[in-house]
């Protein structure tokens, strides 16, 4: 099995005027060709800082501090942007937040992913065009559509552009970085099938980023749980849920509703994520934690995989 | 609720502090001021001579440099070019502020009641404000001078009012109505709090920054346009300004020929003109990040 | 006791289609809408962006005159009052918004923002203010009182927001989806709060939320929205699993599952093409829906009772 992408020990920070707020700390962690792994966990934890460093589409102030990111084998943390421009589009794409308010108004739909593919492919414009046809049809439009303004799309069918856009020179990788937050419950629904198909059809690699660990239920086949920065637990889909360990996890589960099954209680995290600005020297989970001992407050616990395919950060259950 | 205000005092001193065109603005503003503070000193060495409107050196005759007496010369008849360009620094500071206050309040007020009440009384107070907008200053100078049968710095003071604030109100009022739909006024609604308070306690500080801004930058419009009228020959006689300095210096013919007489009244315009520019600079710095800051 | 009896209410919004077309075209964002709610109890109001939700809502705290229709509160009829009585009338119902940064002034310290209906209605007394924010949990009080709302996190904000709708002891308390700005684990806290203080006070709350999941843990009853029109209505727990509107049905089952091993079976239905502008004698449903009968085409089906206490917009059911 090809391994397409492979984090080893990496560290991202920001620098701000107050000092270096550690965004992304020790987070290792490999995915295979075909897979599909979700990031979860809640603002300000660093899973889309994370994607971005995989883009390396990061803003000035963002320092990658330590750690590899192996692409197809390559690390391309030390790559330039000219050398990124030509693995973005074609080995790793993104979807991002938003990503419909991503269209230029002012031109056709069709035009903008044309575009897009001629910039990366040297394909003809007549060649490319055959291409979004197709790929329209891949996702769910009408190749009819190509013609129209964004404004003339609804909600959903930006969401299917901006998702056939990122196929457009297929690509071995795609980031998908929270495609159906601003959608309504039936048109995520529709979304997230077409991002499952399109995953079975293509054989697509995918990294799936959000908050929300239903969606991530739903679509991917191995999670990461992230909090304030580290992974703190990654294993199988069904692994997780049949089998939570880290006590964060265990919290994030229990703070989601569900209409399924009978009523349960809620029982959120006492707390606020730590700030990042002064990261405690021990678990970042400590201050939050019911099973904390003294270890927890001095050391931050290893990434370790405690069985097959199965990582874990944390003193208790190691 | 003293801890309030006093850290609401602190907030601003720190911003204040940390801005190089604010800091730059103040100082200049300082200098002038002294210079505004200083003049009734400086008469009162030798009012006879010294007056900036009635005083004359006897033993001077026509326009002279500087000298130990004079510290800027004279003018073409003797006068004191010093002491006329103290007078012109309360001129300008007095004229500058009291329009800048006055056009900077009505046009707070008539932006927030038409941006808050809208339909017909936003239609009839923006009108009105296109209406004087299309007014040209020094033919409205004339008319009124004209009506009044005298051209006096308060009639200055009332036109200048007059035409700056239909743009500090369009200001306001499109601040207004972006204002009015966020969820803070609703629930002030819902709370049933009356329109009044509504547009006083809840509307009003938060277009204070920009109303801030624009009395910044109003001075400084004021004085330019004052010195621009005084310079036309429609300053106030029975008193002296930059603007009318220039002018003496022009009409008398000797623009060319004392440098010391021309140069000081334009420095001192540019000068506090932009010195209240920074400032206005330097508070649009602040007032921006912060609006984006979440 | 029935505290909030709404009676047909309707709401419309003029459209002018073409700039100097004589033709009157509405919005009819909320048509024709009844429904109950007992003391002490939380009604839900879900659906979809645009089904009209929100607007009820705003009806109901009267930020929007009814175009016609009563609203009781207390057996008293709100939809018509002005004025002063109007302002003393809002003492009873209070409300809740949706976003934690915006609902309150920024130039506001907590203290200002709680103390503010107080001032209001005439109640100023610091004593209040202080019980208000110890309720939500804002405790001690002091550290919160002279803050601004930059300085609060978004659990906290919305907290001070709770507070401030509460202080003056309102017997009915519309709260706009006041959790889907908030983090995962912040918003099970605040609503476990509110179903708290709903207990403490008697509270009878309209809930309105596009979150199936969060309706079934908040609320009693729950009314469907669909196009300015109440599609079902009825107990929580029987609507969540025995859901009789195809509309309901299909929004249902296109909610993700927070558990991969539960499979659901999505019901399809078409892209939403009719709006709720002057909309023809028809059900809204009619096109998308996959049960359509000649009838529902003609004429549009009357709220009627199905089963007990579960009412149902729908030719299907008489």
């Amino acid at each position: 099995m090809d391994t397409i992408l492979e984090i080893e020990e990496l560290e991202m920070s920001y620098q701000t005027i107050k000092g270096f707020v550690s965004a992304v700390d020790n987070v290792s962690f490999k995915i295979m060709k075909g897979e599909s792994m979700g990031l979860v966990g809640e603002s300000g934890c660093g899973k889309t800082s994370l994607g971005m460093c995989i883009m390396k589409l990061l803003p000035e102030n963002a320092r990658i501090m330590n750690g590899k990111i192996l692409f197809d084998g390559e690390d391309i943390v030390p790559k330039t942007e000219e050398e990124m421009r030509k693995i973005r589009w074609k080995g790793v794409s993104m979807i991002f937040q938003a990503a419909m308010n991503a269209l230029n108004p002012v031109y056709r739909v069709g035009d903008q992913i044309i575009e897009a593919i001629q910039t990366h492919d040297n394909i003809s414009k007549e060649e490319a065009r055959e291409k979004v046809e197709k790929l329209y049809e891949l996702v769910g439009l009408s190749p009819e559509r190509m013609k129209n303004y964004p404004h003339e799309y609804s909600g959903g069918m930006r969401q299917r552009a901006i998702i056939a856009m990122a196929l457009a020179c297929d690509p071995k990788f795609i980031i998908a970085d929270e495609p159906t937050t601003a959608l309504d419950v039936i048109v995520q629904d529709q979304i997230i099938d077409e991002i499952v198909n399109l995953q079975k059809k293509l054989n697509m690699t995918m990294m799936y980023i959000s908050h929300d660990i239903s969606v991530i239920a739903e679509t991917c086949n191995k999670i990461g749980v992230m909090y304030a920065g580290n992974i703190v637990e990654y294993t199988y889909t069904s692994t997780l849920f049949d089998n939570p360990l880290h006590p964060y996890t265990k919290a994030l589960m229990s703070s989601f509703p569900s209409i399924e099954g009978p009523k349960k209680e809620l029982k959120p995290v006492p707390g606020e994520p730590p700030n990042l600005l002064n990261p405690p020297e021990g678990c970042r989970f400590y201050p939050r934690c019911s099973y904390a001992e003294e270890i927890c407050k001095k050391e931050n616990p290893e990434f370790v995989e405690i069985e097959k395919d199965h990582f874990l950060a944390c003193h208790k259950v190691i | 609720m003293k801890k309030k205000k006093w850290k609401l005092i602190r907030q601003i001193w720190d911003l204040i502090r940390g801005s190089t065109f604010i800091k730059l603005g103040v100082s200049i503003i300082i200098i002038f001021g002294i210079m505004a503070v200083f003049s009734p000193i400086w008469v009162n060495r030798n009012p006879e001579i010294y007056d900036p409107i009635i005083g004359v050196d006897p033993d001077v005759h026509g326009s002279e440099g500087p000298s130990l007496k004079h510290p800027l010369g004279t003018d073409y008849i003797g006068k004191d070019l010093f002491s006329q360009l103290l007078r012109g620094s309360q001129i300008a500071f007095i004229l500058g502020i009291m329009v800048s206050v006055l056009s900077t309040t009505i046009g707070t007020i008539v932006g927030l009641v038409a941006g808050y009440y809208g339909r017909i009384v936003d239609i009839i107070l923006m009108r009105l404000a296109d209406i004087i907008l299309t007014l040209p200053r020094l033919p409205l100078l004339i008319v009124i001078s004209g009506i009044f049968g005298t051209q006096s710095n308060w009639i200055i003071l009332l036109i200048l009012s007059f035409t700056f604030w239909p743009t500090i109100s369009r200001v306001i009022r499109s601040q207004t109505l972006s204002l009015r739909e966020r969820p803070f006024i609703e629930s002030a609604k819902v709370s049933g709090v009356g329109n009044r308070r509504i547009i006083l306690r809840h509307l009003a500080p938060n277009v204070l920054p920009i109303t801030f801004y624009y009395l910044t930058v109003t001075v400084t419009g004021a004085i330019l346009v004052e010195a621009g009228l005084s310079f036309l020959g429609f300053g106030d006689p029975s008193n002296m300004s930059w603007g009318m300095m220039l002018k003496w210096c022009f009409t008398t013919g000797y623009v060319f020929k004392a440098p010391y007489w021309m140069i000081p009244p334009g420095l001192c315009i540019s000068a506090l003109a932009f010195s209240f520019y920074l400032i206005g600079v330097g508070l649009e710095e602040i007032v921006n990040p912060r609006l984006k800051k979440r | 006791m029935e505290m909030v009896n709404v009676e047909h209410l309707t709401k419309l919004f003029p459209l002018r289609k073409r700039l100097f077309s004589r033709e009157k075209h509405y919005v009819y964002a909320v048509d024709d809408v009844s429904f109950k709610i007992e003391k002490g109890k939380i009604m839900g109001l879900v659906g979809e962006s645009g089904c009209g939700k929100t607007t009820t809502a705003k009806l109901l705290v009267r930020l929007l005159d009814p175009t016609s229709g009563n609203i009781y509160i207390k057996n008293e009829n709100i939809a018509d009052l002005r004025g002063k009585e109007l302002k003393k009338f809002r003492k009873n119902i209070q409300m809740i918004f949706q976003d934690p940064y915006e609902s309150l002034n920024p130039r506001f310290i907590v203290h200002d923002t709680v103390a503010e209906p107080l001032i209001a209605q005439g109640l100023y007394n610091t004593e209040k203010i202080y019980d208000a924010l110890e309720v939500v949990g804002l405790k001690p009080p002091e550290e919160f009182l002279f803050r601004y709302s930059h300085e609060l996190s978004g659990g906290q904000r919305q907290r001070v927001a709770i507070a401030r709708a509460l202080v003056i002891d309102p017997i009915f308390v519309v709260a706009d989806e006041p959790t889907s700005m908030l983090d995962v684990s912040i918003r099970a806290d605040v609503l476990n709060l509110l179903l708290a203080l709903r207990k403490k006070f008697d509270l009878t709350v309209l809930f309105v939320t596009h979150d199936l999941a969060v309706a079934r843990y908040m609320c009693d009853s729950i009314a469907v929205m669909y196009l300015g029109k109440i599609v079902e209505r009825g107990n929580a727990e029987e609507i969540i699993k025995n859901p009789k509107h195809p509309y309901t049905k299909a929004l249902l089952s296109a909610v993700p599952i927070p558990n991969p091993k539960a499979k659901r079976k999505r019901i399809k239905i078409g892209e939403r093409v009719s709006d709720a502008v002057n909309p023809p004698e028809r059900c809204r449903f009619y096109e998308r829906c996959n049960y359509k009968k000649d009838i529902c085409k003609r004429k549009y089906p009357k709220l009627i009772e199905c089963c007990k206490d579960h009412f149902v917009a729908c030719h299907l059911y008489g």
